[in-house]
């Protein structure tokens, strides 16, 4: 027996009392948590996924339309360029690499984009098995796709026109997967690579066009530039002098993140008012307790229990509170992740690991600790604060 | 046993009651020390007439009444003589040791330690069971808890068969008897009790008041009653007046 243990009894007294404390501290610390972990895992997926492009270029529309549609492969696309202006502009001086991109097809809701090896090259990808696709109608697979649909090297499958799951099939050109990517947490995993001829040859241009391959139209083009100075140029130049837009990722970024940032700000004051609201909760039920405590206060105090043992003891059950409602909180927040990790990577190629605790989640123990210490404070002095030998003798009576 | 110490034969105490003992001297080897001595103790609340109480020692192991009608102050001599009031004028030594001289937390643990109380009204910690409360108190007053010693406390005064109950499911005498298994948990020196036997019937208060003199004496625990309860006048040889 120890003033842990009685503190701890003292809890389980009031049950009812201390799950609505335990509760609203839960979801406080699994809102606080889960805004962390998403708010991380998006502002690293996001970033991850830029990698090297320092510019996207493609058809005039909304800049960040086109940086979602080419580099996180999430939004349609805002149209098609001419693939011989595109390699006009990739000849400029301040322009170091560039690569094309051509998609509009899918296989099952998964886009295929037809490209160069330079693509895969610029996210480090690894091959796990097989190998990058040489000729027309051949595929290398991201992860996360071959696993979903358990497409092996060596597998066939028919893209479909479009990216809706229903969409019309391409039934008359089978492609071949020739390799499988190692899973790398970039958008890559999402997606089916091919050859962009394989996307010209599906989509035939009208009668009466030319197939010269320079007339072609490609979706979109990553380009890197060969320093920093482009950044003051190039983005002018192709938006006033060509007929195609051009759009910087880290700046369309940014602003997507403000946006993100109001909410995530809007919902985190959401969670501090839960927990504050917690504390409240401690701090009424130990002052509407005072009284009926008062007597057993003063017994303890009569076998010997020093003011700060009480003191103490009285603290103790807050925080023993604070702990609870910060380890379910944590469990729900994490078990919410998990989930979530299992349909968010899907939809935003974001990798969140549900079980990686960050070290702001350990400051919000402390955080949710301190809240109920001072929330027991009060209630703690005025106990320790009153007359052992009145309370004593006026049950007495 | 009970000597009662006054300056003179003829003084009278504050209450004009003659005081009938004789005046003795006291021998002041540490050996025969008594327990528990009061002397010159006054008490006033603000904006009440001081309380004067008078002398009285109690030997190790003895057992004294200290009797008197409502409003003479007896609950607060036993809060003064336990430490749960500070002595503002005069004297109270318990086992040598001038409760003046300690500090509030000092006086915590020196109670804790060596005094156990039993007061009219038994109440516990309701959160706690039966075996958990006697826990509790040789907690607080020894420092550790040692289950098998509160179990036996238990089984000798009859309510082992409810170790691990919550408080609240006992019967009004088995309060009366955890109330004294606490009091002697953390083997005090001596036992005060506050009115232990005012508000029960003859036979229950002949067993409260058989309990305590048998188990005060089982833990050499000398016993000290406040009470203005008739009938234990006759179980008392050392009886104050107040």
């Amino acid at each position: 027996m120890n003033t842990l243990k009685i503190s701890f009894y003292n809890v389980l007294r009031k049950p009812l009392s201390a799950l609505l404390t335990i509760v609203m501290l839960v979801l406080g610390t699994a809102l606080v948590s889960v805004l962390l972990q998403v708010g991380t895992s998006l502002d690293e997926g996001f970033r991850k996924n830029i990698k090297g492009i320092d510019m996207v270029v493609g058809a005039k529309g909304s800049p960040l339309g086109l940086i979602l549609s080419a580099v996180y492969q999430i939004d349609n696309p805002t149209g098609n360029i001419s693939r011989r202006e595109a390699q006009e502009l990739s000849r400029h001086r301040l322009i170091e690499n560039t690569i094309e991109l051509s998609f509009g097809d899918s296989y099952k809701g998964r886009r295929i984009v037809g490209t160069s090896h330079d693509y895969p090259a610029l996210y480090e990808m690894e091959l796990s098995e097989g190998r990058l696709w040489e000729e027309t109608f051949e595929a290398t697979l991201g992860a996360q796709v071959a696993n979903e649909f358990g497409l092996k090297v060596g597998d066939t499958f028919f893209s479909a026109h479009g990216s809706d799951v229903e969409a019309e099939l391409h039934d008359d050109h089978p492609f071949t997967v020739t390799g499988i990517f190692e899973p790398s947490g970039t958008v890559i995993d999402r997606l089916l690579l091919t050859d962009q001829r394989s996307v010209w040859e599906l989509h035939p241009p009208a009668p009466g066009d030319t197939l010269v391959e320079h007339n072609r139209e490609i979706t979109a083009m990553l380009v890197m530039f060969k320093n920093k100075m482009g950044i003051l140029t190039l983005p002018r130049y192709v938006n006033k002098e060509t007929s195609m837009q051009a759009a910087l990722p880290a700046i369309e970024i940014n602003r997507l993140f403000e946006l993100f940032g109001l909410g995530i700000a809007a919902l985190r004051v959401v969670a501090i008012v839960i927990m504050v609201l917690g504390g409240i909760s401690i701090f009424v039920s130990m002052l509407n307790a005072l009284k009926e405590r008062a007597y057993e206060m003063a017994i303890i105090r009569s076998m010997g229990a020093m003011r700060r043992q009480v003191f103490g003891m009285i603290i103790t059950e807050a925080v023993i509170l604070g702990i609870i409602g910060y380890i379910f909180g944590m469990l729900l927040a994490h078990a919410g992740l998990y989930t979530l990790s299992q349909t968010a990577g899907d939809e935003f190629g974001i990798a969140i690991d549900p079980w990686h605790i960050m070290t702001e989640e350990l400051w919000l123990s402390g955080g949710i600790v301190l809240l109920c210490i001072i929330a027991a404070i009060v209630p703690a002095v005025k106990t320790v604060r009153m007359d052992v030998s009145k309370v004593l003798s006026s049950y007495a009576q | 046993m009970l000597q009662k110490l006054t300056d003179g034969g003829s003084e009278k105490a504050a209450n004009g009651l003659p005081l009938t003992a004789h005046p003795e001297i006291l021998p002041f080897d540490v050996e025969n020390q008594p327990i528990l001595k009061s002397s010159q103790l006054k008490y006033s609340y603000p904006g009440q007439p001081e309380i004067s109480f008078p002398d009285f020692v109690c030997d190790r192991g003895g057992h004294l009444l200290i009797t008197g009608n409502s409003g003479t102050g007896k609950t607060t001599l036993l809060h003064l003589l336990s430490g749960l009031l500070r002595v503002q004028k005069g004297d109270v030594e318990i086992a040598g040791k001038n409760l003046k001289d300690f500090s509030q937390a000092e006086l915590d643990r020196f109670r804790g330690r060596h005094v156990g109380l039993v007061f009219q009204q038994p109440r516990f910690i309701s959160s706690l069971s039966v075996i958990d409360n006697i826990g509790a108190a040789q907690y607080f007053g020894a420092g550790k808890s040692d289950r098998s010693a509160a179990l036996g406390l238990l089984e000798s005064l009859g309510i082992a068969d409810k170790a691990s109950k919550p408080t609240g499911e006992l019967s009004g005498g088995e309060r009366q008897r955890l109330a004294i298994a606490r009091a002697l948990a953390a083997k005090p020196a001596v036992v005060m009790a506050d009115e232990p036997t005012s508000s029960l019937d003859d036979e229950n208060a002949e067993l409260v008041y058989n309990l305590l003199a048998r188990e005060s004496s089982d833990y050499n625990a000398a016993l000290v009653v406040v009470s203005h309860d008739g009938r234990l006048k006759e179980k008392f040889q050392n009886r104050v007046e107040l």
